[in-house]
Formats: C-alpha cells, structure tokens, sequence
C-alpha cells in the first residue's frame, strides 16, 4: 500500500509544479520562523525530508468515495512533499473513531494527515454522541466540493422544477432513498421549505440503489451527485427518459446560487420564487443553506491537527495549491469530483470556519434537531450517518 | 452477436493487454490467499496506478484480479479453516473436515476446477446478458429482493443437518448480531452499548473468524498431530477433477444460481454461494455434508466465481457495485475515463465484451497456477499442530484486524471464537448463525423499503409468489430431509462411528 516518489518526473507541467513546490518551501522556511523549528526543519530547510513516511488516514473502507479520492491525492503529495505515503483505512465507528484518535491520541508532528468526509463534518454540528472533536482542531489544507442534481422521469407529472413544490405539484410524490441523516437531508428539507406532500421509503443502501429504485418507478424523483450523475443520469437525460429539474446550488457569501457545473439548471431558492413569489426565508431554509456548505462545498477535507508544526501545515497546503493546479489531477479527479476545482488557501479556511460558526446551539441546528424528531422519529444522540 | 465478440478477443489478446491481465490474476492469488484480504483491498492498491493507461489495460488487469481472489482464497478455508474472503466461508463446512480426512489435494483440486467451470458459465451468462441485462434488473424491486432474501433464510433448515432447534436458534442469533450498529433504515444505533466500534456492526470477517477458524486451532492443538489427522495425504488432483466432472449438473445449477445472485444489486456477494451450498445439500443421495462431501465443495465455489460475471452486469450497465470489490473497480474505470453506466453498450461495445474473455482468461490462468501450487501448499496439513497453530493464530488475528484496524476487531474475536468453540462442542450448528447474519441487514431494508413505498399491496406482485411458492417448496422438502437426517443421526450416535472412517469420495 505504499506508494514511493518517483524519481522519474510524470507527465505534465513539472517546471509549473516545481515552481509552486519551491515557492511553498519558501513560504515554508519564512513563515515557521522561531527555533523549533530551526530544529525539526531539515538541512534543506523544509520540513519533509526525502525518505519520511507519512500516513494518509481514511476514516472509511476501502474503495468508497473517500478511500478512492485519496488514494488519487496520495501519488501526487507523495511527489510534492518528497515523501512516503502510506494510505491507512480505519473504518471503525461510521468514520468517527479515525478522527477522535487523530485529534487525541496521534502526535501532530506533522507525519499524519487526515482525509475527511462530510461524515466527519455533521456529527460534530449536530451534536453527536461519541464526538470528540471541534472544527477548530483542525488545520484544513483544502477542501474538495461535489454539486448535485435533482431529476425526475420525462413521462412522469413532475417535469418542471416548480410541480416538485407544494402549491404546484399535481400528486404526491414518492421518493426514495437514504436514511435520513448527511448528505441525504438536504434534499428532506427542500421538500419540507417547498412544503411539498412526499411519501419517502428511506432504506436504501446508497444513492446507486435509490436511482435503481428510481429506474424502476418506485420513486418519481432521485438526485444524485455530479459525478454519479453525469456517469449514470446525463445519458438518460439524453435518450429522453429522464429529465433535470435543479442543482444543489452553491453557497457564496450568503447566498444560494447556481452551481456553475451547472449554468443552466436554476437553484433551489430560484425554484421558490417561482412557486411562492417571494425569497426563501425561515428555519429549513437556513438548515438547508448550512447543511450544503457541510456537505457540498467541504464534501471532503484533508487536515493536519490545528496544534501540528506550523511548517508542515504550510507545505501541505502549497503542496495541495500545487496539485489542484495540476491538470494531470484535474482528468484524474474528475470522476470523483465532476469538474468542480479545489477549495484552497482562505477559501478552504472560509468554508471550515462556516461550518465551525453552525454550532449545536444555532437556531437553525436546533429547528432541524427538533424537525427530524417530529417527521422522521429520529434522535440525534443516536444518530448514525 | 458474434462480430463484437471476435473483435473484443483480439483486444484482449493483444500482447500488451496480456501482460496486464497476467499481472493482475498474480495479484488476485496472492491477496486471496491471505486471509482478511481480498479483491477490495487488492484493488484499491492497484488505484493509483491505473490512471494513464489505455483502458483496456487497466481494465484486463483489474478484473484479473478481481476475478481471481474467489479462487485462491479457498487455499486458507479449505486447508485450515481460516475464511479467506466472503466468498469461501461454506467451503470450510465440508472442504476441511475432507483435509482433515487427508484429501487436501482433492479438495483444492475439486475447488479450482469448480471455479473455473463455475467462472466460464458466469462469462457466458454475462456475455448473453449484457444486451438483455436492463429489462431483468429493473423487474427486481424492493419486494422481489425481500423474497430471495426470504429465500436464502429458508435454508437455515436444511443447514442445520439434525439439529433444527439448535439451528433456528443460531439462526436468530445471527439475525441479531446483524442488527447491531447503524440500522439500515433509520439514522440510528442499535445494540451499541455506547462502544464507538460497534457503530459499524459486527465486521463479518471476524464473525467467520471467530466461528469457524478459531474452535478449529483450539480443538487442533488440544487433539495434537497435524490437519491431515494421520500425516498422511490420501488425496490427488485427479480425484478432484473426476469428482467435479461427476457432479457436473451440480457445476451448472450453482453456478447459475451465483450468476443470478450476483446479477442482482443489493444482496451482497457471499450470498450466492451460501444459497448455491444450502441448495446441493438437500440432494438425499448419500448426504454426507458437513462431514466432508466434495459436493459441499463444488458448488459454492462454483457459484462464487460464477458470481463475479452476474455482478459485473449491474457493475458495467448501471453503474451500481454488485458486490465489494466491483465498487472500487467502479471507481478504477471511471479513472480510466470510462463512464460505467447506460452509455457504456453504445460507447465502449468492444471493452464490454471484452471483460467477457477477460474473466475467461484469468479464470483458465487462476486454475493452473493454483493447481500447480496445491501440490506444494497441501503439506502445510502434515505439519504437526504445535507448530503449525502459532503461525495460523497470527494470521488469524491480523485477519480479524484488517476488518476495522481498531483492537475491538481482537476483542471480538476472542468471544466469538469461545461462543463459536462452545457451539462446536455442543454439536450446534454454526452455519445457520453466519447465513442469518449475512442476511439480517439487507432483509430487514427490503422488507422496509417495500412496504414503505407499496403498503401491504407488494404481497400480490406475481414475481413475489413466485418465489413464495419456491421458498414453499424447499421448506417442505426441507423439513422431509431433516426428519430423515434425524432418524440417522439417532442412529449414528447409537452406533458411535469412529470419525474417520469412510473416505469422503462420492
């Protein structure tokens, strides 16, 4: 599982590459300052050395989304960083066990780094049993983002974005899908904001076997992830079977916009206007707003701890500047991420801290604690994601 | 039909594209034989690696691997009770009590050939299917799953050979332990005592773990000697061989049975070869299962490499893992640049059908080297046990440990391995308690998603009498066979037959 630095340059924009890398260092060696780290830095006055090893941590098995992205990033940081990297999966605890011991128990030296998902990041707002850690343990290096579709059958009632809202929609809609905890709220509380009349069977296993279901007309409308989405919906879109009602959107600033993956597909609080005449205001749409930023625009994450050298969170970052620049990385993330670029330096911090501010004591945190018990019978002391 | 399949052969045979697959299928055997390990983690170590290469490159050497690990993970399972993967814990039931007999080399050797028969009608399946493919996964829904679910419940009877109280209970058991952890209809936790580790559920490599592998070096090591209980080897490849060749209907039935399981989404990898195990052994001809019967042998492997052609059609056309290690060859494709989905018929014809001589080919290539090398491995059974079991409790416990890296994994083991060695000395079955396991999460999701989306109105659907009268029908015969094996086992344990005695060859 080890992936070694290749001495042979690879394909691509190496002099760009090296330039960054260089510059980083630079950065590096000015910012860390003190002498501590005249210490740990090495002749070079970088602080990874040829040689070292260093873990990769995925909180999940091997071969999901996550486990899959990272292993793409690892080759890649291990050629930025100069280092050995050692992909490590500790699925225990729905992901939650792997971050409490990075936080507690490992040594930020520098030598461990995090790969996280969204299901790291909604335990700790909503306030979860078992958590151990606060955003601002961390020190994020960069965020990776996903966008989403929503779509329904071209045959079916629902082929206009407003008839999936309540004072439109000519029947009720069945819908299918995950238990509803993560990313699967977000699409529970747009129909709870367009208070749309949905029967929901919320069981499956994974968004593949809900657009399954979807296929097989148990439900009228399924979303999926870009990625997913472009690989198993786009050509069905095409053959005229299915048809795309919205995105996601994204969060900028304050407000719910398009996603620009997707120009052409209206937003959610568009959708609203149309039907309600007015902007979204209120609880779900605020829960809505927060829940996107905790699991869209920072769907993944890679971190050292906030208290590791401050040198090592300096190369890490330009290490991860340097590869979201790479179009090599660009073709080979593009599955995973759907064409959506990296979230780097302040923007990554900006998210993270977006996510830090929703606390457990929010009022909207507190309204979807509250909606979930009462719609969905579900404790979020016993939450699973 | 037959242009594109010509066309996709030369792709395949291609020098280049060789090399890759051979490279792949020496991976899969070596990640199959180390227990714990299987084609997931074979395959997301590959990852990296993949991207750049010209498709069908990558493709021959992921699915060579993927192919392969169901083959030589039976080395471990057979050999020394030890489950490999997912995809040989029947084995052990009648494959070890067989070494045990000394007829390792039959065993290994009936179980290669079985897979490669098994693998070659699964290619076949797959083949035919892909243009067919969409239409028969889409009549599947909720409730039709819930039934084969129920189905493959069904033969907790007849797996728990006499002892159908016992059996039942064990059954519930593993009902129960599924349920621990996250329940798969609600964002809630069960069973968990506030441990984080058991958030997850029971991993179940190290439920099949602590069953079957531990009592067995625990009652090795009191029993002293070595596997092959006199030191002898008794068996030979040829034996295997002939026996597969014998049961060839058998090959065939489970086979199919594991294409089919495998092809439907949502029912898990190692049901097929529980279900393709359950079937053979309600056969009333000379019915030696559990004690050491070649056909308990044959047909989950057969139905395990089988699988892997129907999993590959959910895999390629929907986009959708039918089983563990196809989610990360997802994942591998689309690094590749291919778009596995509704598309990949228009847009990729030839790579599609080349998976078909893919599978082909890496299952031929599997079965020869692992035959070769079974003559070597089959004389770790003559080893005497003091030395032989601390190496095994080593691989054992890593085994259990690559489950969650987390030292629950060892905790666990040990007390299953003390329920599992109790059950042993009480002649409970264990099989039932590993069938109900497997199958508690995705039963009680069917039954839920069914009901949720059709009300009561799902009993009704044509599909799902269809198979309640299946299920009907191996109950009864079922309970006809149980009363049967009662009346022998009365007598058998009247009688008191030294263990040994009687070969296994049918």
């Amino acid at each position: 599982m080890t992936v070694r630095r290749s001495r042979k340059t690879r394909r691509g924009s190496v002099p760009v590459v090296g330039l960054v890398a260089a510059f980083g260092l630079l950065l590096a060696a000015c910012g860390s300052g003190g002498s501590s780290a005249e210490q740990e830095n090495g002749e070079n006055g970088a602080f990874y050395q040829e040689g070292d090893r260093v873990e990769v941590v995925v909180p999940f098995s091997p071969g999901g989304g996550t486990d899959t992205l990272a292993r793409i990033v690892a080759p890649h940081l291990a050629e930025e960083l100069g280092v050995e990297i050692v992909v490590q999966n500790k699925p225990a605890g729905g992901g939650v066990v792997a971050v409490n011991e990075f936080i507690n128990q490992t040594e930020p030296d520098g030598k461990t780094i995090l790969f996280s998902s969204s299901s790291n990041h909604i335990p700790p707002i909503v306030g979860q049993t078992g958590v151990e850690y606060a955003f601002d343990d961390f020190a994020p290096a960069a965020g990776f983002p996903i966008g989403g579709v929503i779509y329904s059958h071209a045959d079916s009632e629902f082929t206009e974005p407003e008839d999936i809202t309540g004072p439109n929609q000519p029947e009720q809609i069945n819908y299918s899908g995950q238990p509803p905890a993560g990313g699967e709220l977000r699409i529970l509380l747009m129909f709870e904001m367009y208070e749309a009349d949905i029967n929901t069977a919320l069981g499956f296993e994974g968004r593949g076997d809900a657009r399954l279901a979807w296929e097989q007309g148990e439900a009228d409308i399924s979303y999926d992830t870009t990625p997913a989405y472009l690989a198993d919906v786009a050509p069905l879109v095409e053959s005229g079977e299915a048809v795309p009602l919205m995105s996601f959107g994204t969060v900028e600033g304050d407000e719910l916009v398009r996603d620009p993956v997707f120009p052409d597909l209206p937003s959610p609080a568009e959708v609203y206007e149309n039907a309600f005449g007015e902007e979204p205001s209120g609880d779900a749409f605020e829960a809505y707003k927060a829940l996107s930023v905790a699991t869209l625009a920072m769907n993944k994450g890679i971190h050292l701890q906030a208290d590791a050298p401050e040198a090592a969170q300096e190369e890490l970052a330009a290490a991860m500047e340097a590869i979201g620049a790479s179009e090599e990385f660009e073709k080979q993330a593009e599955a995973e991420l759907g064409g959506t670029p990296l979230l780097l330096g302040p923007d990554v911090e900006n998210a993270w801290n977006a996510m830090a501010e929703v606390d457990s004591e929010s009022s909207e945190v507190q309204w979807l604690i509250d909606w979930l018990a009462e719609t969905y019978d579900v404790s979020v002391d016993e939450m699973s994601d | 039909m037959i242009e594109p399949a010509l066309e996709a052969l030369s792709l395949t045979l291609r020098p280049d594209t060789l090399i890759f697959l051979v490279l792949g299928v020496l991976l899969g055997i070596v990640v199959g034989i180390l227990p714990g390990l299987g084609g997931v983690v074979g395959l997301s170590v590959l990852l990296p690696f993949v991207y750049g290469m010209e498709p069908a490159q990558g493709m021959a050497m992921m699915l060579g691997l993927a192919a392969v690990t169901n083959t030589s993970d039976v080395f471990p399972s057979a050999l020394m009770g030890v489950p490999g993967a997912s995809s040989a814990q029947a084995t052990i039931l009648d494959g070890y009590p067989l070494t045990r007999q000394g007829k390792g080399l039959t065993v290994l050797a009936a179980s290669f050939s079985a897979s490669l028969a098994g693998g070659l009608i699964g290619a076949f399946v797959l083949y035919f299917c892909i243009f067919a493919a969409r239409p028969i996964i889409l009549t599947f829904g909720s409730p039709e799953l819930f039934m084969l679910i129920l189905l493959g419940l069904s033969m907790v009877g007849v797996l728990s050979r006499g002892a159908t109280r016992a059996g039942l209970l064990a059954a519930f058991i593993g009902l129960i332990l599924g349920a621990v952890g996250a329940a798969p209809t609600a964002p809630e936790y069960r069973f968990t005592f506030d441990q984080l580790y058991l958030f997850d559920g029971i991993p179940l490599a190290v439920l099949a773990l602590g069953l079957f592998a531990v009592p067995e070096i625990v009652d090795l090591l009191v029993e002293g000697g070595s596997i092959a209980e006199r030191g002898e080897l008794r068996g030979s490849r040829k034996e295997g061989i002939l026996a597969v060749w014998t049961h060839r209907w058998l090959v065939v039935r489970s086979a199919i049975v594991g294409t089919f399981i495998g092809f439907l989404p949502g029912l898990g990898s190692s049901v097929g070869h529980w279900m393709a195990y359950g079937l053979a052994s309600q056969t009333r001809k000379d019915n030696k299962f559990g004690k050491g019967d070649i056909r308990g042998v044959i047909a989950p492997d057969s139905a395990s490499n089988a699988g892997d052609g129907g999993a590959l059609v959910p895999t390629l056309l929907f986009g959708i893992p039918g089983s563990g290690s196809f989610a990360v060859l997802l994942g591998g494709m689309t690094l590749l640049g291919l778009q596995p989905g509704p598309s990949m018929l228009n847009d990729d014809l030839p790579l599609v059908v080349s998976t078909v001589w893919t599978l082909t080919l890496a299952n031929v290539l599997a079965t020869l080297v692992c035959l070769g090398a079974s003559m070597y491995v089959v004389k770790l059974t003559q080893v005497p046990a003091q030395k032989l079991a601390p190496f095994v409790l080593v691989i054992i416990v890593v085994a259990a440990y690559q489950s969650s890296r987390h030292w629950g994994d060892i905790l666990t083991l040990l007390v299953l391995g003390t329920i599992g060695w109790i059950m042993k000395q009480l002649n409970w079955p264990r099989a039932p308690l590993l069938v109900g396991f497997v199958l508690s999460v995705p039963a009680e999701r069917y039954l839920w998603t069914s009901t949720a989306t059709f009300g009561a109105s799902w009993l009704t659907d044509p599909l799902v009498i269809v198979i309640g009268v299946v299920i009907a029908i191996v109950l009864l015969s079922g309970t006809m066979l149980q009363r049967k094996m009662e009346e022998t086992t009365q007598v058998a344990s009247r009688v008191e037959e030294p263990r040994s005695s009687g070969g296994a060859s049918t």
